[in-house]
């Protein structure tokens, strides 16, 4: 999300709300939450003139949070319009700050219920594992990410493909990414997910590509190396790739590590063909 | 001697240890992902701690130019083929700002806008790198332009004179001799480049822009047939180069020229040309969706040329008193030097040279346009001698065109007017120039001395150029002191000005002349009055038979 520093002042004091309010809630009622927010923010994206109302900087903040209160009373629960009253309370620089914030909120909101019920490294895994599986076919990743088909449908595909298989956060999360988390494209999307599931866990995601499936020993060594270097656990998601021939590549955010055969050969061939 | 002997054990162990010592080492890179691409350019994510200017590079190795940072993506131009880039390659940062390799080896070489050589003569040995996008010079350390930088050409050394880091503007509609000025001033530099002297020594740069690579083969044809290509390097970037590499080629010229120049050296460089140029940044800026302009133009494009001219400068002696010189051409179309682009240039440079198709055809040529072309650093870049011969030619030349128009209605003319026309109609042939002909400053003083003091006024216009040419034969025969004199001095004092008109009397005696006067509308002929033809009469004569003899 591209907040400037008035909205993540806003985002952060309502996302302390929430982290109180999950730690002493239970599963499925942050979840449920975390449902009404989501739908607000498709709200807010469908309804530009409310978006821009509720920020209007001309206006007090009172006004606003009661514009908000009157459309929303007895349609989301009160933890919920406390959350969203929060983040109307607060100052935005563009009308679509507010809808990002909401959304993001949600995800948060969602990722709090998987944690409390537990499940919260399953997600993260389940979100890596379906992004893989979308990124190695191609027909499918066309397909979800046809923007021509509506959100619903292609929605409606990721529910078929996940139900029964994966937690219910994960299939809310996917659906989610299908719509485009904060404008992104699908698989973009699916890798924040990853990476704010991760955050979560106080993690950082490392994407290892190898030739052949590590063992645990190896495993644990690694992220015992990249823990070191990055201060923080580091949570590995491991990908067996046969074309790479032999070694390890290893991408934390931006920076990659390449060690990897395939990437020797391919300077070699460059360098030749110089 | 004993047998040494080394058992297949031991060569095993040592060739075990040997392998499991390796190491392979693996650093930290930064990596992106390609978004979306195409059309040259490339949409790139992540890459957070990338600089602007920094080159980037494809899985396929190719470089970019990351140009746009955004809040989430980074806009790059790539730089070569763009065919092998997809979505979803990674990306790397190179940790390069955009910049050349420069040294003295390039003299002699053609290389694209990243300095790497195309003409097959194996790779150039470089001083050092340098940023296309460094600041330019600034006040304190430069000096006033005063020192000529000769271009050989009569109607340019005496009317808009070019100084050691000035920028002049060639400007003019398609074929005029745009290209042929400034390659006639690299050709003109040979001189200076044989003497060996640092101080004349001139190096060249000539950057093609968007031209067909048949004509720079052949401008590096004529540099190579009149010695010219020792001095000087060619910077191409042909029409079938993307769109990137045209908009950088100027810059890449610049930079290899600015290394010299810090050197103390004297640099030229010609940018041919640069509404090219402002066309290939306008298809860069339009497909990274800046906002166009007038004409689609980005907002920037004013600066895009402002900042590449005002490289051009002459240091101060405290930093070594080197120069460059530039000769940006721009094209315009139907003369119109009020469009967007011709404007722009016209006020960043010092001056321009205004070439005009319809003077070409008339077979004016260089067809430089007398009232329209202007130096601002003008008498302080000409040699004393030079200045004082030509101070009344552009004048002369004004008036002539002026009065020539009033004459195309005019029946009859004062003595004064005609005198003028004369005068001017022999100016004007003494200022036409053969091209890759160029003259030396001696004989360009001789020749413009003769035709503003009058000394040509008795011989016939069509005759003009033959006279010059076989006098300044004459004088380098039997008066070599003269132009000795004017090449050391650079000055035209009293006794050279007496001897040049003894020898221009001496040399009348010997030319034969056709006639072919100036007849400027004579008027119409009249019926003649009654009686006064001569009529020839013509009668038979028969002779008287002769008589019969009875």
């Amino acid at each position: 999300m591209s907040l400037d520093a008035v909205g993540r002042e806003s985002y952060l004091s309502v996302k302390e709300r929430l982290d109180s309010f999950a730690a002493g809630a239970d599963a499925d009622r942050v979840v449920a939450v975390a449902d009404q927010m989501l739908a607000v923010a498709r709200l807010l994206g469908r309804e530009p003139r409310l978006r821009r109302a509720l920020v209007d900087p001309s206006r007090a903040a009172d006004a606003r949070v009661d514009l908000l209160r009157g459309l929303l009373t007895g349609k989301v629960d009160d933890e919920a319009l406390d959350l969203l009253t929060g983040l109307v309370g607060g100052r935005w620089a563009v009308p679509n700050e507010l809808r990002e914030a909401t959304e993001r909120l949600g995800v948060e909101a969602l990722l709090a219920g998987a944690e409390r019920a537990g499940d919260l490294p399953d997600v993260e895994d389940e979100l890596f594992r379906f992004a893989h599986i979308v990124g190695g076919d191609r027909e499918l990743a066309a397909t979800l990410g046809d923007s021509t088909a509506g959100v619903d449908r292609r929605a409606g595909l990721v529910r078929d493909l996940l139900d029964g298989k994966a937690t219910p956060v994960t299939v809310r999360l996917a659906e989610l990414a299908v719509g485009g988390f904060g404008g992104r494209g699908l698989e973009a999307s699916l890798g924040r997910l990853v990476e704010l599931a991760a955050e979560r866990r106080d993690r950082t995601v490392a994407y290892v590509v190898t030739a052949i499936e590590p063992t645990e020993e190896e495993q644990r060594r690694l992220s015992g190396a990249l823990a070191r270097m990055y201060g923080r656990q580091v949570s590995l998601k491991i990908e067996v790739k046969p074309e790479i021939i032999g070694g390890v590549s290893v991408r934390v955010g931006s920076d990659l590590y390449d060690g990897t055969v395939l990437r020797r050969l391919t300077e070699a061939r460059q360098a030749l063909s110089k | 001697m004993a047998e040494l002997t080394i058992s297949s054990d031991e060569i095993r162990g040592a060739l075990e240890r040997f392998v499991s010592s390796y190491t392979p080492e693996i650093s930290r890179e930064e990596v992106g992902v390609v978004a979306e691409a195409g059309d040259g350019i490339a949409r790139v994510e992540g890459l957070p701690s990338t600089m602007a200017n920094e080159l980037l590079e494809f899985a396929d190795g190719t470089l970019g130019v990351a140009l746009n940072l955004d809040v989430r993506e980074i806009g790059v131009v790539v730089l070569g083929d763009f065919a092998g880039i997809e979505e979803g390659q990674q990306v790397k940062r190179t940790g390069r700002v955009l910049s050349v390799p420069v040294g003295d080896a390039f003299l002699g070489r053609v290389v694209n806008p990243l300095g790497q050589p195309i003409d097959a003569l194996g790779d150039i040995e470089h001083e050092a790198f340098r940023e296309l996008e460094l600041q330019a010079p600034n006040v304190m350390v430069r000096q006033p332009v005063k020192e000529p930088l000769q271009t050989g050409i009569k109607a340019i050394d005496a009317m808009t004179a070019i100084g050691r880091g000035q920028r002049q503007l060639i400007i003019g509609d398609r074929r005029t001799g745009k290209t042929t000025i400034a390659l006639d001033t690299i050709l003109n530099q040979r001189d200076n480049w044989k003497s060996g002297d640092p101080k004349r020594q001139v190096r060249c740069i000539y950057v093609a822009i968007g031209q067909k690579a048949s004509t720079i083969a052949a401008v590096k044809a004529t540099f190579e047939e009149h010695g010219a290509m020792e001095y000087t390097t060619i910077v191409a970037s042909p029409a079938s180069d993307p769109a990137g590499f045209k908009y950088l080629a100027p810059y890449a010229g610049s930079a290899i020229g600015q290394q010299w120049m810090y050197a103390g050296k004297h640099v030229l460089i010609v940018f041919d040309d640069l509404s090219k140029q402002a066309e290939a940044y306008r298809a860069v800026s339009l497909l990274l969706r800046r906002p166009p302009g007038r004409e689609a133009y980005p907002g920037d494009v004013f600066y895009l040329h402002s900042r590449l001219l005002e490289r051009c400068a002459k240091l101060s002696d405290e930093l070594g008193g080197g120069s460059m010189t530039g000769l940006p051409i721009i094209e315009t179309k139907a003369n119109d030097i009020s469009a967007y682009i011709p404007t722009n240039v016209i006020s960043i440079t010092d001056g321009q040279i205004f070439l005009e198709s319809d003077l070409f055809n008339s077979g004016v040529r260089p067809a430089i346009n007398v009232g329209t072309s202007v130096s601002r650093v003008g008498g302080n870049a000409q040699v004393k001698g030079m200045k004082d011969v030509a101070g009344r030619l552009r004048l002369d030349l004004a008036q002539f065109r002026e009065l020539e128009a009033f004459a195309a209605f005019a029946s009859d003319l004062d003595k004064a007017s005609r005198a003028l026309l004369e005068r001017g109609a022999r100016l004007v042939e003494l200022l036409k120039q053969p091209q890759y002909s160029p003259f030396s400053v001696e004989e360009e003083i001789i020749s413009v001395w003769a035709g503003t003091t009058g000394q040509l006024d008795d011989v016939p216009v069509g005759d003009v150029r033959r006279f010059e040419t076989e006098f300044l034969q004459y004088v380098r025969h039997s008066r070599k002191e003269l132009i000795g004199g004017i090449a050391e001095t650079k000055r035209l004092n009293d006794d050279t000005v007496t001897g040049l008109t003894d020898a221009i009397a001496n040399f009348k005696k010997m030319f034969l002349a056709k006639d072919d006067k100036v007849r400027v509308n004579e008027p119409a002929a009249q019926p003649m009055a009654n009686g006064t033809e001569d009529t020839e009469k013509i009668t038979r004569v028969v002779p008287p038979k002769p008589q019969q003899q009875s």
